[in-house]
């Protein structure tokens, strides 16, 4: 493992004083382009997806492997386009079973897709498409992408609503901007909230979202998911069953060129949001820390943003934040994803064509 | 030419840009909260103008760039053309900004990385009304500065 060390204080902000923690931060793998997500393997190993297209292997030694991993679905690579996330299976461990987000299609007709795998420790096999958002969409924007699994062991598939389809985050008659709840096989399960309501996608499971791009489920079952805002008005939500989130009859955020894109940041019938951020962070990716190298950090939502150039750390009370801090901001670096590892460690994601993995430990 | 005169022109001009801006702000406005009652939002007049005002101050600083630059390159065009073709000034100082401006959307919309700088141009019925907003006022610059008819003894006809 190439390592280096950065020695670095975390300073308290925002809603409440917290703790400060002392870490260094090592160099994993470097050299990937735009890396996007990382799963960790039972072997000690990593799987790491390159928005280009690329599933890359660090082995169990640490040894980011020089060949792409063979086997993962064609992904249609442009602007924030490509492939995505990558989520193991609860029972991976016995089935070899994986997920991976992806867009697909052309520049003129593209959606999110879902494609199920099995990992042989070398490459990809069975690589099948199970889930396409309907309808197709023009332009390469707001795919959301981040996978997440239920204690029923259903999945969460995040979305985006294509920017310029905004309006159709609040049509239950497509999947844009909306969380869908998919079996394994990616059929809809029969529980689903919108099931029974006629003109409606049996997937979905919650709607009213801009482009949701980090998404987890913690030991209680509650769902928490982020989104993007467009010019301030970023999100983090407490998800629900068949809740209507209200982008973008509601927002905190205007638009890029200044104008209103809405009048209301609060209609009766739509969900507030836990927090918001004004100006935008940016959250691409979020993780529940469960380690036990940084106790004062358990149970707290790691958020990693592009635009912030940080990590925010969320100290939740119940359902409420309580505090927030802002870490890592002296690497002045884009994260695209944060993982809690099974080591305890901290995993970073840098979003860069010469993207790196870090890891984060305590100082001592 | 006189000072008075380029005072003028470059008075006219700031005008017709104003206007222009003015005019495409409030357009985009009523288009974005169409989109929001057609969701059944409800959008009362107050609502409205506030709406209408939040954008006269927010959207206007970057839509008055685009107007503004725009018109830089529409007008003088129109006039060239419009010594040509006499008949046709108002229609050709119409056509300078409105073809113009969706030069401006096009540029915008391929150099940023948003796939539509402007919501409200989404739509063609929106995108025709900004590109009309902003011909009004390059329309406007047209007319106010359209020579005088020569006035003279007439001895034929």
């Amino acid at each position: 493992m190439n390592r280096f060390t950065l020695v670095g204080a975390a300073l308290a902000l925002c809603a409440g004083p917290v703790a400060a923690a002392g870490y260094q931060i090592e160099t994993v793998a470097e050299g990937l382009s735009n890396p996007w997500s990382l799963a960790f393997l039972p072997d000690g190993g990593m799987l790491v997806t390159e928005r280009a297209g690329h599933l890359r292997l660090i082995g169990a030694d640490g040894t980011l492997r020089a060949e792409p991993v063979a086997g993962v679905p064609e992904a249609f690579v442009n602007s924030q386009a490509g492939l995505m996330d990558v989520a193991l299976a609860p029972d991976f461990a016995e089935s070899g079973e994986l997920f991976l987000s992806y867009s697909c299609g052309t520049l003129e007709a593209n959606h999110t897709c879902l494609a199920a795998a099995t990992f042989n420790g070398t490459a990809l096999e069975n690589t099948h498409e199970i889930f396409r958002v309907q309808p197709a969409k023009r332009g390469s924007a707001h795919y959301g992408g981040r996978i997440a699994f239920l204690p029923d062991n259903t999945l969460l598939l995040t979305l985006g609503d294509g920017f310029d389809y905004r309006e159709q985050a609040q049509n239950t008659g497509n999947h844009l901007g909306s969380i869908v709840r998919l079996n394994r096989d990616g059929s809809a399960p029969a529980d689903n909230p919108f099931v029974a309501q006629q003109g409606t996608l049996p997937e979905l499971y919650s709607i009213g979202h801009r482009n949701v791009q980090g998404i987890v489920v913690d030991g209680e079952g509650r769902v928490f998911s982020h989104e993007h805002g467009p010019r301030g008005g970023d999100e983090l939500n407490l998800i629900r069953a068949g809740h209507n989130y209200g982008w973008p009859k509601i927002t905190y955020g205007v638009d890029y060129n200044g104008s209103q894109i809405s009048p209301y940041t609060e209609l009766p019938g739509l969900e507030q949001p836990l927090t918001y951020w004004v100006p935008s962070i940016a959250p691409s990716g979020m993780a529940l820390y469960q380690g036990d190298l940084f106790p004062e950090w358990q149970g707290n939502l790691l958020i990693s943003a592009l635009a912030g150039r940080e990590v925010r750390r969320v100290v939740l009370d119940g359902d409420t934040v309580s505090a927030q801090e802002s870490l890592f901001t002296e690497l002045g670096q884009r994260f695209r994803d944060v993982r809690s590892g099974p080591d305890g460690a901290v995993y970073l994601l840098t979003d860069s064509p010469a993207g790196k993995v870090l890891r984060v430990v305590p100082a001592n | 030419m006189k000072l008075m005169t380029v005072l003028r022109i470059v008075f006219l001009y700031l005008l017709a840009v104003l206007v222009a801006t003015l005019l495409g702000s409030l357009v985009q406005t009523q288009f974005n909260l169409a989109a929001l009652q057609a969701m059944d939002v409800p959008v009362d007049l107050a609502t409205r103008a506030q709406s209408s005002l939040h954008d006269l101050l927010t959207f206007t600083p970057i839509f008055v760039v685009m107007v503004a630059a725009t018109l830089l390159l529409a007008l003088p065009l129109a006039e060239a053309l419009g010594r040509i073709f006499k008949p046709w000034r108002w229609l050709l100082y119409f056509l300078g900004g409105f073809v113009g401006i969706w030069a401006a959307f096009t540029l915008a919309n391929t150099l940023l990385p948003m796939p539509t700088f402007i919501a409200a141009t989404r739509e063609t019925s929106g995108l025709l009304s900004m590109m009309a907003a902003v011909g009004l006022g390059s329309a406007l610059f047209g007319r106010l500065t359209k020579p005088k008819a020569r006035r003279g003894l007439r001895v034929l006809g």
